[in-house]
């Protein structure tokens, strides 16, 4: 049912499917399939991060948010990415739980979504200042 | 960051395996972490090297980490003020997961390099968080102690930030008196039989303890008796609460089964279960989720009306009246170390009297009949007691 192959309850039963716009930092100027790799994924080898949170991919659910999450980023030495995108997600893309005080949604994608499935709404550079 | 090399250690003491992700953005900023020995431990992002993270960790009790994900208890804090007074900085390999390099800092140096921010809180739904025990550990702790092991784990919303009494009263008490009633235990031999344990607060955790009378080699027959109590707790049907039913002597569990159903709905709440039988080394498991619940209580309301408990009790006379349209008595009960007081069945009336009843002295087996009905919306739990026989022990 999941893009992933989830662990054992995942994702939670307070995840839900949403509607309405979310932002992610991708690496280029455009999406594609690498930019949708949870972490679990990204270190498929490191049994520290086999959670049902390392397999969902990480979105905010405004640029603020994710704008503060880029620079909390940086100050450890990551760069998350250089674009901000906004996509439009609908309930049939799978589920999400998302976390009030930062703004970052986990999302676990369903297996039918695909990539030419997502509506960009727009694409900006970021920078970390 | 540069951590001085005095506090350098050559191996890293700590096997620890991530069990919750407490606060994630893209990279994983605060863990959960455990040892192997059930302690746990937080666990800070402070940077990330060529192909490496370097993170901050430090002990922490349960009660603070019921702090901490409560939102109240700010995580520069936890570090600052660390449980154990000493902090680990850990290099982990993000390839594989195995520690590179460890450094063991003590608190009050830890405080002038303390990187977190003095405004990161972290707040979680309560339950996100996992039971403390996973499997391995019950059965290794039932092989451990030689013990029926019958872990509960109750979560509820109104149990955040500590144990109310009614978690107790409602539905740990109901749970040992269902067990009593299946394993027949004595209640004067209570204490040498069932022990708590394992007390854990996140909601309540708590392992009860029951002895067994199993050898190396075969299971006394406790662990078949005790496996109905999983049964019960998993029962969906009308069939199935028949089917334990059936098995059982005598109906008075059921009362405490019917306060902990409806307890589990008032309260919004969810009781998970293990049995752990040592000797098998197999665990049973029940989830009661206020679902599962709110459709027991229906089957209860219909098919339960009344529950008739027969029980045999041990004590002496307190009080007779049988002058009265509605003969009463009031007894002692050794067993429960309680005053009992009730109807006196009509067909008993004419041994009574004619019988010399010595009131306080002498001990009795009395036999009495108790007519329990749950309560419902409208009416508050009754129970109606009747001695319907009496004999000198």
């Amino acid at each position: 049912m999941y893009k992933e192959q989830l662990p054992e309850n995942c994702p939670p039963k307070t995840a839900v499917e949403i509607e309405g716009n979310l932002f992610r930092i991708i690496k280029e100027n455009g999406i594609n399939d690498d930019d949708f790799i949870p972490y679990a994924r990204q270190f498929h080898n490191n049994p520290r991060y086999q959670q049902c949170k390392c397999f969902a991919v990480s979105f905010y659910n405004s640029a603020n948010s994710a704008l503060l999450s880029f620079r909390n980023a940086l100050k450890r030495n990551k760069i998350l990415g250089k674009y901000l995108v906004e996509i439009e997600f609908k309930k049939e893309f799978g589920k999400s739980e998302i976390t009030k005080r930062t703004g970052h949604v986990s999302f676990w994608f369903y297996k039918k979504c695909n990539l030419d499935d997502l509506s960009i709404i727009g694409i900006n550079g970021l920078n970390g200042n | 960051m540069e951590i001085d090399i005095k506090y350098k250690i050559p191996f890293n003491p700590l096997k620890l395996e991530v069990i919750e992700l407490l606060d994630i953005q893209d990279i994983p900023i605060l863990i959960l972490e455990r040892d192997t020995s059930g302690q746990l431990y937080l666990s800070y992002l402070v940077e990330f090297k060529d192909n490496s993270e370097l993170r901050i960790v430090t002990a922490i009790s349960q009660n603070r980490l019921t702090e901490i994900i409560s939102g109240n208890f700010a995580i520069r804090d936890a570090f600052n003020f660390s449980e154990t007074e000493t902090i680990y900085f850990i290099e982990f390999d993000l390839e594989k997961g195995n520690p590179l390099e460890t450094y063991l800092v003590p608190s009050h140096e830890f405080v002038r390099i303390n990187p977190i921010d003095k405004d990161y809180f972290v707040q979680m739904p309560f339950n996100n968080l996992l039971p403390v025990l996973n499997k391995t550990e019950l059965i290794n702790y039932a092989i451990q102690k030689n013990k029926l092991i019958i872990d509960l784990y109750l979560k509820s919303e109104h149990l955040v930030n500590n144990v109310k009494p009614w978690a107790f009263n409602r539905v740990i008490n109901p749970i040992v008196e269902i067990i009593k009633s299946f394993v027949e235990i004595d209640q004067r031999n209570i204490d040498r039989h069932i022990a708590y344990s394992n007390f854990r607060q996140s909601s309540l955790g708590v392992t009860i303890e029951v002895s067994h009378s199993a050898d190396l080699f075969s299971e006394g027959p406790e662990a078949k008796k005790l496996i109905k109590l999983i049964s019960l707790l998993n029962a969906e049907t009308k069939e199935d609460l028949e089917a334990i039913i059936q098995t059982t002597k005598n109906e008075g569990y059921l009362k405490f089964y019917s306060r902990i159903i409806r307890t589990i709905i008032d309260k919004n709440a969810s009781l998970s279960s293990a049995f752990v039988n040592p000797i098998s080394r197999e665990i049973s498991e029940s989830k009661l989720t206020k679902l599962r619940a709110d459709v027991i209580k229906k089957i209860i309301d219909e098919t339960l009306q009344e529950i008739i408990d027969i029980e045999e009790i041990e004590g002496y006379f307190l009080e007779i009246d049988i002058d009265i349209s509605e003969p009463s008595f009031k007894i002692f009960s050794l067993e429960d170390d309680a005053t009992l007081k009730g109807k006196i069945d009509h067909s008993l009336l004419e041994k009574l009297k004619n019988d010399k009843i010595n009131i306080g002295k002498e001990n009795y087996i009395f036999t009495v009949k108790t007519i329990y009905i749950p309560e419902t919306t409208l009416k508050p739990e009754e129970s109606k007691r009747y001695l319907i026989d009496y004999k000198q022990n």
